[in-house]
């Protein structure tokens, strides 16, 4: 009775809400979205109301733009169609020098947070792991970012970092050093490329070793003790229990967290716009830090232009693209690297 | 390598030294890393508390130099002159993140429910499928429910807030874990007594997985505290979450840093909250999310 | 917290007041005879490959009997249990309880106890809402109040009416097993099942449950079946067993008549501790030989190979049945001696046991005598004699 018990209607019921749901705001937008990267003059139309937007609507299939307008000849609404199937908007943004950067930028963020902050990561949770005082009121600090507000905490960074009155330069000028323009502009010098990145990567770091540390420590308190027993006996210096013992036992958790590092650091948006006020870059180059996930964003807001949802799905397949290559690639090489 | 069995007393004094150095060179490092991750905050604080006067000087110190906790109630207002209305991001928050739990504690159960318990044709398939777009970025999801949203006419209501958020492919994971951890015994005997499988589900499953219920609540929490780009596409000022109030109302337009004591006033304001619910539910919370990243 | 639980599983376990019972009400339901007609029961892995769990098996278990399914594990006894149950779909045969046929009746309908062997007590819950949790789902609806004192009832019938208020957690494994027992019989059922009762408990705590079993049913009167791999347990309790093996029946009798008794050479080898002496031999004209050519007995069984089975307990030093045999070793286990006996082109030993006063030498060659023996066809294992 059990053992053939066939639940289908059950199992339907149960799965509904789940399936609909996923229906329409998974499913369906993976679908549009890889349709509408590829369609070039994707059609939407947009319907206004005194310059705000109130509805959309999409047609496929005609090839002429109509723009309606009202009886005081105010513009209301207009639709455009798509012209065919191709790579058109993919050539586009590969030729938008913005996009160029954000595929820069997101690259260089990744290259440097994820290694700082798995490597420190890794250290402070080894460090934790060796002493038995006040390691949960160590650990409870350090997984204070966890549970803070990003904008919040990106903007406490700006204020950290504020060239005029912040505690960074307050602190360099007590040293006998120079202010530095970090993000904001100080004496005539407008912020670099590499004072801005500084302190994101800063905040990046601070804001991501939560998670690695609860991670590494709580995969580090399950291996046996015993290897660290046999290690003491023979007496063998700390940073060969690490490197010999901790980090081969702990390469499973290293593996997952790395690959997850990747991910999110591919994706980067919220910290940008924090530390930047909004903006991604300083006032004197407000895009010098744009990423893809930003740009991509960013076509989404102006989509009354021609066709920026085509290029905004183009620039997100672009970025769905990297992180399988990154992800496919880090599992192949932890399935040689790992030890389970 | 020979290992000298018998150490003498010069050799046992100069170990225990070492180790000592050692230990101390642990908490100091420690210690450093503590200030680096908390000094954020306390300069949060800090410049929450400082008067207009001081924030315009060039040098600044440590600790204010008087506390003006006015600030904080400068910030409400000023959200205030620019027609917002700061409570109503809590409300907004809280009412949404509520909405957005119970939303996905139902669909994440049932569904859990189905993958871990009832028995159909095509069961493993779909959780496979389902699970397959866990792989898959949430930009490219973003996109086309904007659009879906707007059509819908939906754009500036909490529907549009909540609905794309209650389904979560990584809890229903989580869960059937957890439920799949049950014993199957426990199912036969309940079946012996005649119990139907949603009363199952009521009576053995949920109690028995309470506390990835807990985390799976604590977690869906905190996303919607820090929910930032999805609301920041489809809410206008009266729809906004914290994150969005706290960006577009004090924004640092000319950078001039006169609006900064009531910036971080806000953050203080936005960021408070979370931390003692940490600090209460310190334990709950950081199994959760050890248990889940481990899990996933 | 572990020296409290020890105190209460002492103070619970061991004076088993024997007066406790009179004055609780145990209403006992009319006890049915349970009928099984070619039962069968035939899994299909993901291969489609068959699997005959259970293979035509007839049985009928008298009311008011406690009756152990004994076998070794993978012998379909647990697939049996699960039938009865109705947890478990028959391939194909008939389940009667009494008169009526419940082969499709879903389980709750049967009107059956069933207690699990890992118990499945529901670990959130207490004891009182455990034993509780079958009445909740009784149409028309029971009383809260008539719940709970239809729960301490079963609970003081099993003596555990002091742990209400406790979660599983709380208690040692004998009491959960009490817990269990409760849970199952609290609905009073017409038949009770048991899945390896005893096989979670430690040795002090078996002896002591399996008595405490016995007296639940023979109080209750309930038709009682439990499955066991443990042949002690099996045949110190039941009124009869049943021994199965590949998921047909082998035999069905009184405990010591199966072992007396044994209907094949399975069961033979399957009952006994330490197991039977299996050795080969043929007959040939009326006589039975060892493979080295001893004759032991003239028998009145046609010419074949056959198996001598002889328990270590049926040798003696003065019958007249004699074996020539070398002793290898001799070891003293208080009341009896038993000896390792080597016989001459065999490559096992046998093991003999005899009782101590009689005293035995290693290392010489004796005869040494047995009071009876089986015989086995070789190849079907059938008993010839």
């Amino acid at each position: 009775m059990l053992e053939y018990k066939n639940d289908i209607w059950k199992a339907l019921l149960a799965l509904a809400p789940t399936l609909l749901l996923m229906a329409v705001f998974t499913f369906y937008p993976m679908i549009n979205t890889v349709f509408s990267a590829f369609m070039e003059g994707y059609c939407y139309g947009v319907w206004r109301d005194n310059g705000n937007t109130i509805g959309w609507l999409s047609h496929y299939g005609e090839t002429i733009m109509q723009s309606s307008y009202d009886a005081e000849g105010n513009l209301i609404g207009f639709t455009e169609t798509y012209v065919g199937i191709g790579f058109g908007n993919f050539v586009t943004i590969f030729k938008d020098p913005t996009f160029i950067d954000a595929l820069k930028n997101t690259a260089i963020m990744v290259i440097v947070s994820v290694p700082v902050t798995v490597i420190i990561g890794l250290l402070i949770s080894v460090a934790l792991n060796g002493i038995k005082k006040l390691q949960s009121v160590f650990q409870t600090i350090y997984f204070l970012p966890y549970v803070t507000n990003t904008i919040a905490l990106g903007l406490v960074f700006a204020v950290l970092f504020s060239s005029r009155n912040g505690l960074i330069n307050s602190f360099i000028e007590s040293l006998g050093g120079n202010r530095v323009a970090w993000i904001t502009p100080f004496a005539g010098k407008n912020p670099s490329y590499f004072t801005c990145l500084f302190v994101l990567m800063v905040y990046t770091v601070w804001n991501g070793l939560a998670f690695k540390i609860l991670v590494f420590l709580s995969g580090m308190q399950s291996i046996d003790k015993q290897y660290y027993q046999a290690a003491q006996i023979d007496s063998t210096p700390r940073w060969r229990v690490f490197t010999k013992i901790t980090v081969p036992l702990l390469s499973p958790m290293i593996a997952y967290i790395t690959i997850t590092s990747f991910i999110g650091a591919f994706k980067a948006y919220s910290s940008v716009i924090a530390i930047f006020n909004g903006n991604y870059g300083p006032r004197s180059n407000p895009n010098m830090l744009i990423t893809v996930v930003g740009y991509t964003y960013d076509k989404l807001g102006k989509m009354s232009n021609v066709n920026e949802l085509g290029r905004a799905c183009a620039s997100a397949l672009v970025l769905f693209a990297i992180i399988m290559a990154i992800t496919v690639v880090e599992l192949w090489v932890s399935k040689k690297k790992v030890h389970y | 390598m020979n290992q000298e069995v018998i150490l003498s007393e010069e050799e046992l004094r100069k170990f225990k030294i070492k180790r000592t150095i050692g230990n101390i060179g642990i908490y100091v490092f420690l210690v450093i890393v503590a200030l680096f991750i908390i000094i954020p905050f306390y300069w949060m604080l800090a410049t929450a508390l400082r008067s207009e006067v001081e924030l315009q000087q060039t040098k600044i110190s440590f600790f204010p130099k008087e506390w003006v906790f006015a600030n904080f109630k400068s910030a409400i207002d000023y959200a205030s002159n620019k027609g917002a209305n700061f409570f109503l991001f809590y409300g907004n928050t809280i009412l949404v993140g509520f909405l957005t739990t119970l939303g996905t504690l139902i669909t994440t159960i049932l569904a859990a429910f189905a993958f871990a318990r009832l028995n159909f044709k095509g069961k493993e398939v779909i959780f496979s499928i389902l699970l397959a777009t866990m792989m898959i970025p949430g930009e490219i999801f973003v996109i086309s429910n904007y659009a879906t949203i707007s059509s819908w006419g939906m754009k500036n209501t909490y529907a549009a807030l909540v609905l794309p958020f209650i389904t979560s492919v990584f809890y229903i994971f989580f869960l059937r874990q957890t439920f799949r951890q049950i014993p199957n015994e426990l199912y036969l005997a309940a079946k012996v007594d005649g119990t139907s499988d949603f009363k199952y589900l009521w009576k053995v499953m949920i109690p028995m997985a309470k506390s990835t219920i807990t985390s799976i609540t604590i977690l869906s929490m905190m996303g919607s505290w820090n929910a930032y780009v999805w609301p920041n596409l489809v809410s206008e000022k009266d729809h906004y979450l914290v994150s969005n109030g706290l960006l577009s109302i004090y924004k640092d337009v000319d950078g001039t840093g006169q609006i900064l004591s009531l910036q971080m006033a806000a953050a203080t304001m936005i960021t408070v909250p979370l931390l003692i619910v940490f600090l209460i539910l310190r334990k709950q919370i950081m199994r959760g999310v050890s248990r889940s990243g481990i899990k996933g | 917290m572990e020296a409290e639980q020890k105190n209460e599983e002492a103070k619970i376990e061991e004076p088993i007041a024997s007066n406790d019972s009179t004055n609780v009400d145990i209403s006992v339901q009319q006890s049915v005879d349970v009928r099984l007609e070619g039962l069968t029961k035939v899994f299909l892995d993901s291969t489609k490959k068959e699997t005959k769990a259970v293979w035509d098996f007839n049985v009928v278990i008298p009311a008011g009997k406690l009756i152990g399914l004994l076998g070794p594990s993978g012998c379909g006894k647990s697939t049996t249990l699960y039938m009865i149950a109705g947890l478990h779909n028959p391939t194909g045969g008939k389940i009667f309880f009494g008169e009526e046929e419940v082969t499709h009746t879903p389980p709750e309908k049967r009107g059956i106890g069933l207690v699990f062997q890992n118990y499945a007590l529901y670990p959130h819950l207490t004891v009182r809402e455990n034993i509780m949790f079958p009445l909740e789902n009784m149409r028309p609806r029971m009383e809260k109040e008539k719940m709970k004192a239809l729960a301490q009832e079963m609970a003081e019938l099993v003596h555990i009416g002091d742990l209400m208020d406790r979660k599983p957690g709380q208690l040692s494994g004998g009491q959960q097993q009490r817990v269990a027992i409760a849970r199952a019989l609290v609905k009073k059922p017409k038949v009770l099942l048991l899945d390896e009762p005893l096989s979670n408990l430690d040795a002090r705590l078996r002896l002591q449950t399996r008595e405490e079993i016995r007296r639940i049913q023979k109080e209750t009167g309930i038709t009682t079946i439990f499955v066991t791999h443990d042949q002690e347990e099996a045949m110190s309790i039941s009124d009869q067993i049943v021994v199965m093996n590949y998921g047909v029946e082998q035999q069905m009798d009184e405990p010591q008549k199966v072992y007396e008794e044994p209907a094949n050479l399975f069961v033979a080898k399957f009952l006994g501790n330490p197991p039977i002496n299996v050795i080969d031999g043929v007959v040939e004209n009326g006589e039975l030989k060892l493979i080295n050519g001893q004759v032991i007995d003239e028998i009145d069984v046609p010419d074949q190979e056959v198996s001598i089975g002889i328990r270590p307990e049926f040798f003696t030093l003065d019958e007249n049945l004699k074996l020539d045999v070398y002793i290898e070793m001799v070891e003293h286990i208080g009341r009896d001696t038993m000896a390792l006996c080597k016989i001459d082109g065999y490559e096992n030993s046998v093991r003999a046991i005899i009782p101590s006063y009689k005293k035995l030498e290693a290392n010489q060659n004796i005869k040494i005598g047995f009071r009876r023996y089986f015989v086995f066809n070789r190849e079907t294992g059938e008993r010839l004699k």
